[in-house]
């Protein structure tokens, strides 16, 4: 059985970074009618809440970062690699924590909250580290306001996501 | 199908969380307006790649001032006034260093990441330098 459940996670989470290196192109294409420089739906961070949430922090972990690595790759370059992959990393850190953290009073809600607000700040981080500029961080709080609302929206699309995905029970062992 | 209740809605950590988070936010955004941005500019600095490329003071530009940046990174146009400045064009994916408008206070800037340019306002002499000296 050991060997069964860890094929069905590798076909699961392969198809769910699929569809996140989907969702992060196809965001990009969106037009947004509020116009923050930086700020984005944030679409692909349902994926990494969904496996942290059916599976564990380290599978969530890889997916984040093949997630993050091949969409900046196939669709910007190596230097929106280098934010995408560092916020992915950030955002994974933070959920894993808050989550364990937490003990089920955080829902997928808050934690995709957090996790939108931590990978602004590691991307700000790294502008203000790839331009040597530190006022750059003067910009954290109104991207920390934009990720409170679309973090909120990701958080119930991952909500709904685990529990219909749980319901089908191809993710239990 | 009936569905529950609390299904819908957030826990009440998310709500303490996402308000912590909010509440944060917004001051810092009032505290930044009030204290960092207070002051008018004098300075404009342009930087490439964290090193300073060129500086303006404003009060020597009559009208407007065009300056095109053209290296590996890519092309950037920018216009000083004698208030403030503002890049016009750029060839870079969503431009939004066009889209951010025009800075004319002290600590504002427009960044073009894609680029690596930064382009700030500073205040050199203050009031009180200017009475010692």
């Amino acid at each position: 059985m050991q060997m069964q459940w860890r094929t069905k996670r590798l076909v699961l989470s392969s198809i769910l970074i699929a569809l996140g290196i989907g969702l992060q192109i196809a965001e990009s294409m969106f037009f947004i009618p509020i116009n923050i420089p930086g700020g984005k739906l944030g679409l692909a961070n349902i994926v990494t809440v969904v496996i942290l949430y059916l599976f564990d922090a380290k599978t969530a972990f890889v997916c984040a970062v093949l997630r993050s690595f091949l969409g900046s790759i196939l669709y910007g370059g190596v230097t929106s690699a280098v934010y995408s992959v560092s916020g992915a990393v950030f955002a994974w850190l933070m959920m894993a924590i808050s989550k364990r953290m937490s003990n089920g009073n955080l829902t997928q809600i808050g934690v995709s909250v957090i996790g939108a607000f931590s990978h602004n700040a590691a991307q700000v981080f790294v502008a203000s580290v790839v331009l040597s500029n530190v006022w750059i961080f003067t910009y954290l709080p109104i991207l920390g306001v934009a990720s409170c609302i679309t973090g909120v929206f990701t958080g119930y699309g991952a909500r709904y996501a685990v529990k219909y995905l749980e319901k089908t029970g191809l993710c239990r062992k | 199908m009936q569905r529950k209740a609390m299904d819908i809605f957030m826990s009440k950590w998310d709500k303490i969380i996402i308000a912590a988070i909010f509440c944060v936010c917004i001051l810092s955004i009032v505290f930044i307006n009030v204290f960092a941005y207070s002051d008018k500019a004098d300075k404009v600095i342009i930087e490439v790649d964290g090193h300073e490329y060129a500086q303006y003071r404003l009060n020597e530009i009559s009208s407007s001032k065009t300056i095109e940046i053209d290296n590996k990174y890519g092309y950037n146009k920018i216009e000083i006034f004698p208030d403030g400045a503002c890049v016009t064009d750029a060839d870079c994916r969503d431009k939004l260093d066009v889209l951010s408008g025009k800075i004319t206070r002290t600590g504002e800037y427009i960044v073009c990441l894609p680029h690596r340019l930064v382009i700030r306002l500073e205040g050199g002499g203050t009031y009180a330098d200017a009475v010692a000296y």
